[in-house]
């Protein structure tokens, strides 16, 4: 990879003890050859192909309403462009010392998602409060959350002597806690409900007992079992939540409507797809929010099985590179990190994907790489960055 | 905890969240297998009926003509405004929009604007310039959800000239009554249609046609009627329905050679309002006699092909030719006739009394003695008579195949009963309409030879390809010598002895038949007193005839229709014989018609066989020549 010799190779030009240099030398060209260019370029490949779909969904309606058909192009291009650039940044930097500054991210983060309920700052839409406008851009914290969280549960996990007590079990429950109800009370439970997954895979894999973790599902059934009964979640987000359970009942009601559409449009590509540029359920519209939560749709409709099954199985290479990344990683620290970046890459997926094909509950979250976004997109590409930096420096394989 | 049982846990639950992994990645294959492979046809239904949306395309409705190419009815486009309730903001703005140029009030075109569904008519054939105005306002974008579609209007601009021959179209321009009913799918073309994909808030999409089928107009009706003369026999019959008080009139002009019919009109003067129209004593639908009456006006049905009558004494010329034929009689026998006559015991007598007398059979059917009519019928027989109804085309149709018309009655001798040698012979056990009557007259008139009446000259296709309508051929029904010798016995009628010498036409010799009848009660048995139809049917000049016609009036005073027919025969067959040149020999020789502009020349026969400068000679000016 050019871009990593360039940085290194400005460390080297300014060695001046041999030794050393040849030392570096020999290490950098370890790291390269440890580089993980699969997983690199897989990514890449899914975040461009990502931005033609994105442009194939929203053409027509651009140019219905006079806008550039190109702005969602554009747009989305730069995002992949910008991603690609943290991913390297991200991987180049030792994640030891990116780790050592998890708790300043966290403080940012919580000030970040605090900040979006003062009036005029943040900002509304759809009745949530999500967004900061900066200038023509809108920044959404809570995107980011997932991999600070992760960054800071695993640096804090691995600050650890030995497994985990009940102290510092709690101690993170509330790391997890804290901005997950904030994200929750925007409202948007999708994103945090990713957030407490990922928390939870980070746990599962390592230093927690087998009887927390056991005690954390029971907890987390009963959870659910509350937050249904107790009329903590408004009706419509619950009849929301669960309209994928009847389908059937009302295909076009309020609820059921995404789904019906979603189904129409992956449905009616059928094997081959109706070819780029030809699907009418999501290039027309009809399927909401096309280009980003339900971007999946794009691909089903236009690419048909083949199309949409090659993307899935595109996103199971990457999540079988980020899985070995955490078997192969020489620390825990890296190894817990890769555990919570595998939990939050195999949670969107399955439940992005899910959700348009009726087994998962309608939840407006981003699928990696693909839907429009740009929060989103920076937030995939850093994780990734931090996979191809942990198996970077791994010490076997 | 020791190292190595640490590892051996870390090694099983990594091995627990890659198979975990692994079946949410297959159960999501299996899903995506399932909706793109195996899908609900329902759903897949919807992604076709949600995404195109289909027009149709009107096509324009033919041209209507006379035969001199004077439109009687055409369309004109005109644009209506619709309202796609579910795409409108701001339904009170939008209503204050439209109520000034619309001419509606406000809060109605609202109520409109806030309709369920997604089409709604806010009003349907808008003037040009208002539609201009609201096209405008579209443009800008201020009347979301407004659309102008393209309609079209029927304009009848000689209305209501042969209203009833011509017909009517309903709302979506179909034909519904008269000719408009009869060549509809002739007139209205095939509709185009187009099919393009919409977004979800049903707006069509750029390029988005995904099938287009253009509209076919209609073919143009040319006509045989002549409406300057349609307009005259209009005008001449009303006069006479107003001197006479009747309630109905009919009159047919045809030509004699063809069948085309040149003038069909049908009138009436319905009781005024308040007038009870069944008093007490009288059943449902009859007329009282001396009931003050409207002043005439167009009748939606057609009389002449739509509504039967018994025609009294012009019944006699199927008895006389049948007796010629026969030998019974011969254009100068002689009958000793008395006034009245006993059959089976009911009486009949003549129109008014007269001392026994030996009448030449010329001198019956030009007084229309009725014993004398009688006494021939009895040495025919039954049979014979009714054949001779028959072949006139009595109780048959006529060919014409107008929209409601009717066949009429005639009895199966079989069944007759005792009387109807007396009664069938001179016209009153019998329903038949007056094209059938004049029909028959027609035939004598054109040497024996029946010819379809027609209304329709041609049918001219968009291309400018015309097609002559279906008529069933001519057939001889009367040799040309018996034919000839009733035209000779018809020209007692309007002789100074005869019943009808105000038909007579100066310079000209004219030949004919009155006819006077009872009117039966319409629901009860036998007639109503002092109600009659009075007719007169005959054609000119006697010798050589060109032009036939039939007039008819219902409950006229006085009753005989020597005395009102006649008159009205004689004022539009003068007319017609100076509109058409025709001279005292039937030959033509008069310039074309004045009314119609830039004819300068004509030739004695069109080119469709016709008596009658057609268009073709005309020299195909267009419509829009004459609409100014």
């Amino acid at each position: 990879m050019s871009l990593l010799s360039c940085f290194y190779g400005k460390a080297t030009t300014l060695a001046t003890v041999t030794f050393t240099m040849d030392d570096r030398k020999k290490q950098i060209r370890e790291r390269v050859l440890k580089f993980d260019f699969a997983l690199a370029i897989v990514s890449v490949a899914i975040a461009a192909f990502g931005v033609l779909m994105v442009y194939s969904a929203t053409k027509d309606s651009m140019i219905q309403q006079g806008i550039s058909q190109y702005y969602y192009l554009e747009r989305q291009a730069l995002y992949v462009a910008l991603g690609v650039g943290v991913m390297i940044l991200v991987a180049t930097i030792d994640y030891r010392r990116i780790s050592s500054v998890a708790y300043v991210m966290y403080g940012g983060l919580l000030l970040a998602l605090v900040g979006v309920y003062i009036p005029h700052i943040g900002k509304t839409a759809l009745g949530a409060q999500r967004w900061y406008q900066l200038g023509p851009f809108q920044l959404q914290p809570s995107e980011f959350a997932s991999i600070v969280i992760i960054v800071a549960m695993a640096y804090y996990i691995d600050s650890l002597e030995g497994p985990l007590n009940l102290k510092s079990l709690i101690q993170l429950l509330i790391m997890v806690g804290i901005p997950m109800v904030l994200i929750i009370k925007q409202p948007d439970i999708g994103t945090g409900l990713v957030v407490g997954i990922t928390g939870a895979s980070l746990l599962a894999v390592d230093r927690t007992p087998g009887r927390y973790l056991a005690v954390l599902a029971i907890g987390a059934v009963f959870g659910v079992y509350l937050i249904v009964h107790l009329g903590v979640l408004h009706k419509f987000q619950l009849a929301r939540l669960t309209s994928f359970l009847n389908q059937n009942k009302n295909p076009f009601g309020a609820n059921g409507y995404n789904l019906t559409e979603s189904k129409i449009a992956i449905g009616s590509g059928g094997f081959w797809g109706k070819g780029l540029f030809q699907g009418t359920q999501t290039n027309l519209s009809y399927v909401p929010e096309q280009q980003t939560d339900f971007i999946f749709t794009a691909v089903g409709e236009q690419l048909g099985f083949v199309g949409s099954a090659s993307l899935i199985a595109a996103f199971g290479f990457v999540c079988y590179r980020i899985f070995r990344a955490m078997r192969l990683a020489k620390d825990p620290l890296g190894r817990l990190t890769a555990a919570g970046i595998f939990g939050l890459f195999v949670y969107s997926v399955f439940q992005n994907a899910g959700m348009t094909v009726g087994i998962m509950p309608i939840t407006g979250i981003p699928l990696p790489f693909m839907s429009y976004g740009g929060s989103a997109m920076l937030t995939f590409f850093a994780a990734i960055g931090l996979v191809l930096n942990i198996s970077m420096r791994r010490s076997v394989g | 905890m020791a190292k190595r049982s640490n590892t051996s846990s870390l090694r099983k639950r990594v091995s627990v969240t890659i198979a975990g992994s692994l079946i949410g990645f297959l159960f999501l294959f299996g899903q995506l297998v399932r909706v793109t492979m195996l899908p609900d046809s329902q759903i897949l239904g919807y992604a076709n009926s949600e995404v195109l949306k289909t027009v149709t395309i009107p096509a324009a409705r033919g041209e209507i003509e006379d035969r001199y190419g004077k439109p009687l009815a055409f369309s004109v486009n005109l644009k209506s405004v619709v309202a796609d309730p579910q795409q409108v903001t701001n339904p009170e703005a939008e209503a204050a929009l439209l109520s000034p140029l619309l001419g509606m009030g406000q809060a109605q075109i609202r109520d409109l604007l806030i309709m369920p569904g997604q089409f709604e008519y806010i009003k349907r054939l808008v003037p040009h310039t208002i539609s201009a105005s609201l096209q405008q306002l579209i443009d800008e974008s201020k009347l979301p959800g407004i659309t102008l579609i393209q309609e079209s209007e029927r304009v009848y601009p000689q209305e209501p000239l042969a209203e009833a021959v011509i017909g009517q179209t309903n709302t979506f321009g179909q034909g519904i009554s008269g000719l408009e009913y009869q060549y509809n799918s002739q007139l209205q073309g095939t509709s185009g249609s187009e099919t393009y994909k919409v977004t979800n808030t049903n707006i069509a999409v750029p390029d988005g046609v995904v099938s287009y089928k253009p509209p076919v107009p209609g073919s143009t009706l040319k006509l045989t009627l002549d409406s300057t003369l349609q307009y005259y026999v209009e005008k001449v019959l009303a006069s006479e329905m107003e001197v006479s008080r009747a309630i109905g009139g009919t009159a047919v002009v045809m030509d004699v050679k063809t069948g085309q019919i040149l003038a069909m009109v049908s009138l009436s003067a319905p009781p005024l309002p308040g007038t009870p129209a069944t008093p007490k004593g009288f059943p449902q639908g009859a007329t009282p006699v001396d009931a003050t009456v409207s002043l005439p006006t167009e009748s939606w049905v057609n009389t002449a092909v739509d509504s039967v009558y018994e025609p009294g004494s012009v019944a006699k010329i199927a008895t006389f030719t049948a007796a010629l034929e026969h030998h019974v009689i011969t254009p100068t026998s002689k009958f000793l006739v008395p006034d009245q006559l006993y059959i089976d015991g009911a009486r009949f007598h003549d129109a008014e009394p007269h001392p026994t007398e030996i009448m030449p059979v010329g001198q019956i059917l030009g007084q229309s003695s009725n014993i004398g009519t009688i006494m021939i019928a009895e040495k025919l027989g039954k049979y014979i008579i009714t054949k001779s109804f028959a072949r006139y085309g009595w109780g048959q149709s006529t060919g014409l195949n107008f929209p409601g018309e009717t066949y009429g009655f005639l009895k199966n001798p079989a069944t007759w009963s005792g009387t109807a040698i007396g009664s069938v012979p001179i016209g009153q056990d019998e329903a038949v309409t007056p094209l059938q009557v004049l029909d028959s007259y027609n035939a004598v008139a054109n040497g024996g030879v029946m010819v379809t009446p027609k209304l329709v000259e041609k049918i001219i296709e968009p291309n400018g390809q015309s097609i002559t309508p279906y008529s069933r051929p001519p057939k001889r029904i009367v040799s040309a010598k018996v034919a000839s010798e009733m035209r000779s016995l018809f020209e007692n009628a309007v002789k100074a002895n005869g019943t009808a010498p105000a038909a007579a036409i100066a310079g000209y010799q004219v030949a004919g038949k009155t006819g006077t009848s009872q009117k039966p009660w319409p629901s009860l048995p036998g007639y109503q007193p002092g109600a009659f139809w009075g007719t007169f049917v005959g054609f000119v000049p006697a010798s050589n005839p060109v032009l036939s016609a039939i007039v008819e009036l219902n409950q006229p005073t006085p009753i005989y229709g020597g005395s009102v027919a006649a008159p009205v025969f004689s004022q539009i067959m003068t007319y017609a014989l100076q509109r058409y040149g025709i001279e005292p020999n039937g030959e033509i020789v008069g310039a074309a018609p004045k009314v119609v502009p830039n004819i300068s020349t004509t030739t004695s026969k069109g080119g469709n066989g016709s008596s009658f400068p057609s268009r073709d000679t005309v020299g195909g000016a267009g419509w829009l020549r004459f609409a100014r």
